[in-house]
């Protein structure tokens, strides 16, 4: 890999390490009497409310239509992820280091691979929330279930739902997008050099 | 203005006492006036054991029937209030409830006082 | 949920930065203020002018009803009802006190919920305001010449008295119900065998329709449910009365969750006029329950009798009394247009506003098209009663009013809204935003014959950030809304005390002059007036000291009192002797643990007062009434007891 991709990878591969403290995304819900809104952060490792009471109030709510309950202890995924983020950082610092294209191409192939599990993980469990409704609910709408967006916005009842990718989630975005520049970068310069010795198309 | 501002136009013509009239302008006094006004002294309102020597019967009747505008016109009335701080209220007497009173006040000069 | 990621989006670094830029979500825009143009001009009343509308709205928790003027929404008075009120010794003087009797004792509080304007063939006629006490079941009678409560019943066998004190359209009674069913009569059970033992009651207080004297007429004694809120029939439907009834899951726990399972609760339509005829046949049972009923006497002094045995009537005893018509679900509010025909419920969970017709409900009746029966109560198919359902009301719908037009206005608490539609087709055409999550709303007259399509109130139940904060508590938050258009307009938003639950409006024409200006001081019949300055003096009796005080500007008479002792009961008796409009004065004595006094003109008012130590203590006019208000005082000497110090006081000379 050329110099200037090594470098970028390498500057990639350590803004992942923000993701610990800024949060991934972002879900929030407005409704006429919360005029100041209400929102919850989803973190590497935890779920905070956009206020500090926010978790709570979203829970309380959730309760009449028969949602269960957010709690950060009872999502596995939160214990994990870290662990996943800190693998993707140590393979993408191997690869800057060696500077060997494959490890390049296999990093960003783990870092997509990961994403999409990831996205489709949220949006199985956006759908148990939103449909396995407790049968005693208080509000019960029939054929109404309760799923919030994987991405954009929806109206749930009186509830305006948005969810969005917050700081943390965009740094993977971009982190992810460098990977996939540099991976394109070096690919092109690989085709366009043919008659390189096959030992150097080892690299 | 010695007749004061009110529904009494022209002055009044005082004959003889009448004491019955008296009589019933004293029982009006002792129910509505005495709160405010003794003969002799200051109270809340001034002594008026002297009051129908001092001004005119149709002064002393317009002052009971219209004291609002008396207050706010007449240039005597003015004086009293500077003096005294506090308003006469307008106790919806009638006309001849006035003259009655007016007639008891005539039998309460200073000579006469208490009788 | 885990690592994110979208499809590869932007591959340089301009994407990049736009990507960042575009970070957490897109709100939605922030919801409108609410407020039309012209507004202003419409709610202002000039200095000098007065309102259009007197407002009573119940002051909920605070116990109270408030008097507002519309359309400017200042804030009037506030009538002291069911709570005691130590700025107009309400509760506190010895001729206020006895109001506050009930079975209970003495209860200085209650939870006032629904203003009834009193009616005379259909509208409102001015002489009273009604009011329920929710907590310790009980009815008030407000007369609207003086703005005071004149009296108060007690309502035996009930629990939670909600759907009260609604009036009939001649005021031939004011209905009671029991919200939380409880054993009917008291005794001592399991909770849990709350569908074995837990019954509720329906009542009918009768009204004198000359002194307002209200008297317990008949109860009926009804199945375990919750009975919520009430409206009698008008036109072809009076002599009906129509409750909505919920938790016929007849749970006594967790009822957020165990009463909003069935699909369908109930609206209870009792026939009074039925009953009347059942309790002359002699088809009740008289039950020995105790109850008290206080009233103001026409010296303007407060009594209070207890009474005991009244009327109770068994549904199956009496055929053609009671009916129960299904109704979706939970409904709270039920509400009957002014032409009577139409008896709308408020179906707070479910996803219609239904509506029944009286006519096709007699028909019903007629053909015995029941679906069950109920402890004797025939329930009707509810396709046989039901006229329409309308649909998309919004979320939560809980109360109806009516304009003059044919048109419903429904207060939506979820999402906090007011929708607007027709009785001809049934469909929502408008509907407007209120801040936040409105209870009831109020269009004045909406429950009479002829509506006044000029106004609806919006009386919320959250404020948050509608006007200035005031710490963690807030004034609860009202709305004034135009609706002679077609398109409804935001005019005002306004605070009010308390919790206003519901409102009643009058125009200010009907009752503003008519309103009392002064106490007759010639008329006075108080045991203790004292008349003139020559009367004034004090007397002992044994420890009982009376003193006959007046207070005129700017002095009280006698104004030094000596030999009283430590320990006497003295009883301060005010009158009042100006005869002019708003000269009311106050009294206030050192240390008194109950509250001052307010007198107004020609009034006569005591306060007891126990000395409990010796010295020389002031007394003063608390109320502002003259130049010379701040000389308006006096003096009492206390000695030590058993000095045998004599009593003297000064005297006009």
């Amino acid at each position: 890999m050329s110099r200037s991709s090594r470098l970028w990878l390498a500057a990639a591969a350590l803004s992942l390490a923000l993701v610990y403290w800024l949060p991934l995304w972002h879900v929030g819900l407005k409704a006429p009497q919360y005029p100041e809104g209400l929102g919850m952060y989803i973190g590497v490792n935890r779920i905070l409310g956009e206020k500090p009471q926010d978790l709570e109030s979203i829970n309380n709510l959730n309760h009449y239509i028969g949602m269960k309950r957010i709690t950060p202890a009872d999502i596995p995924e939160l214990r994990f992820m870290p662990w996943l983020v800190a693998g993707l950082i140590c393979v993408g610092l191997v690869a800057a280091l060696s500077g060997k294209r494959p490890l390049l191409y296999a990093w960003v192939g783990l870092f997509a691979a990961g994403a999409l599990a990831g996205l489709a993980d949220f949006y199985r469990w956006g759908y148990d929330y939103g449909h396995n409704l407790d049968p005693q609910a208080i509000i019960k709408i029939p054929g109404m279930t309760y799923q919030p967006p994987l991405l954009g916005s929806k109206q749930l009842l009186n509830f305006y739902a948005t969810s969005w990718p917050a700081m943390g989630g965009w740094i993977l975005i971009a982190a992810l997008g460098i990977g996939i520049a540099l991976s394109l970068r070096e690919l092109r310069k690989t085709r366009r050099v043919p008659a390189v010795a096959p030992s150097l198309m080892a690299a | 203005m010695e007749n004061g501002i009110g529904p009494i136009k022209e002055a009044i013509e005082l004959e003889k006492i009448d004491h019955d009239e008296a009589e019933e302008g004293r029982k009006l006094f002792e129910a509505k006036c005495v709160l405010c006004h003794k003969m002799t002294e200051r109270y809340v309102g001034p002594a008026l054991a002297d009051v129908t020597q001092k001004r005119t019967a149709a002064y002393i009747m317009n002052m009971i029937l219209n004291p609002e505008e008396m207050y706010t016109r007449h240039p005597e009335a003015r004086k009293l209030l500077a003096e005294h701080m506090t308003q006469m209220p307008n106790l919806g007497l009638t006309h001849d409830e006035a003259r009655e009173i007016v007639e008891y006040l005539r039998t309460q000069t200073s000579t006469k006082a208490g009788s | 949920m885990s690592l994110l990621s979208l499809v590869p989006r932007s591959l340089g670094r301009v994407g990049l930065a736009a990507a960042l830029v575009v970070s957490s979500g897109c709100a939605k825009s922030a919801t409108p203020v609410g407020g039309s143009g012209d507004a202003a001009a419409r709610v202002y009343v000039a200095p000098g002018q007065y309102d259009e509308f007197y407002m009573f709205a119940s002051g909920g928790y605070s116990g109270q009803v408030s008097v507002y003027g519309l359309p400017s929404g200042r804030l009037l008075r506030v009538i002291p009802v069911f709570s005691q009120d130590a700025e107009k010794a309400y509760g506190y003087s010895e001729q206020s006190k006895p109001m506050f009797n009930t079975s209970y004792g003495f209860v200085p509080w209650d939870d006032s919920h629904h203003p009834s304007l009193s009616k005379t063939d259909g509208l409102n006629d001015g002489r009273w305001l009604f009011i329920n006490g929710n907590n310790t079941p009980r009815v008030a009678r407000i007369d609207l010449a003086e703005m005071n409560t004149k009296e108060i019943i007690e309502i035996p066998n009930a629990a939670g008295n909600h759907a009260s004190p609604f009036v009939t359209q001649g005021t031939e009674y004011v209905v009671t119900a029991t919200r939380f069913s409880v054993p009917t009569p008291q005794k001592d059970v399991p909770i849990s065998t709350y569908k074995e033992n837990f019954t509720g009651q329906i009542g009918f207080v009768a009204v004198d329709p000359n002194s307002g004297k209200m008297s317990l007429a008949f109860q009926i004694h009804m199945p375990g449910y919750d009975y919520d809120l009430a409206r009698p029939g008008k036109g072809p439907s009076h002599g009906w009365a129509f409750f909505t009834t919920y938790n016929t899951e007849q749970a006594n726990t967790l009822k957020e969750r165990n009463a909003s399972q069935n699909d369908k609760d109930f609206v209870t339509a009792v026939n009074w006029k039925q009953a009347e005829q059942c309790v002359a046949q002699g088809k009740a049972k008289t039950w020995p329950t105790r109850y008290a009923h206080n009233w103001v006497d026409e010296a303007d002094v407060a009594h209070s009798e207890m009474l005991t045995g009244q009327k109770v009537l068994e549904p199956a005893d009496c055929p053609g009394m009671v009916y129960f018509l299904p109704t979706p679900k939970s409904p709270h509010g039920v509400d009957v247009d002014p032409t009577g025909e139409y008896i709308v419920g408020g179906g707070k969970l479910a996803t219609v506003i239904p509506v029944h017709s009286f006519s096709k409900m007699q028909k019903a009746i007629a053909e015995n098209a029941f679906e069950a029966a109920i402890g004797g109560i025939p329930v009707l198919k509810y396709e046989a009663v039901n006229y329409c359902e309308v649909a998309n009301p919004g979320l939560g719908p809980l109360h109806d009013e009516f304009d003059d037009k044919g048109n419903v206005y429904t207060s939506v608490f979820i999402s906090s809204e007011i929708v607007k539609w027709n009785l001809k087709d049934c469909k929502v055409v408008d509907r407007i935003p209120v801040y936040y999550s409105i209870g009831h709303l109020m269009v004045p007259g909406g429950d009479t014959r002829k509506p006044d399509g000029k106004y609806v109130i919006a009386l919320n139940k959250i404020t948050k950030d509608r006007y200035l904060p005031t710490g963690p508590e807030l004034a609860q938050s009202a709305q004034l809304i135009d609706i002679s258009g077609d398109k409804m307009k935001m005019l005002l938003d306004f605070p009010t005390i308390g919790e206003p639950h519901y409102a009643q409006a009058i125009l200010a024409s009907a009752i503003k002059d008519k309103q009392m200006k002064t106490f007759s001081l010639a008329g006075n019949k108080d045991p203790f007036v004292t008349r003139t300055e020559k009367d004034a003096r004090v007397e002992r009796k044994g420890n009982v000291v009376h003193i006959y005080m007046t207070a005129v500007r700017s002095h009280f008479m006698p104004d030094n009192i000596e030999g009283i002792e430590v320990g006497d009961s003295v009883y301060w008796h005010v009158t009042n002797l100006e005869q002019d409009w708003d000269v009311p004065h106050g009294f206030a004595v050192t240390g008194a643990n109950n509250s001052e006094l307010l007198v107004m003109p020609g009034q006569t008012r005591t306060i007891a007062w126990v000395p409990d130590r010796p010295g020389v203590f002031p007394f003063y006019c608390t109320d502002f009434c003259s130049a010379l208000h701040q000389e308006m005082q006096g003096y009492i000497r206390i000695s030590p007891r058993g000095t045998g110090v004599q009593i003297s006081f000064n005297t006009p000379k």
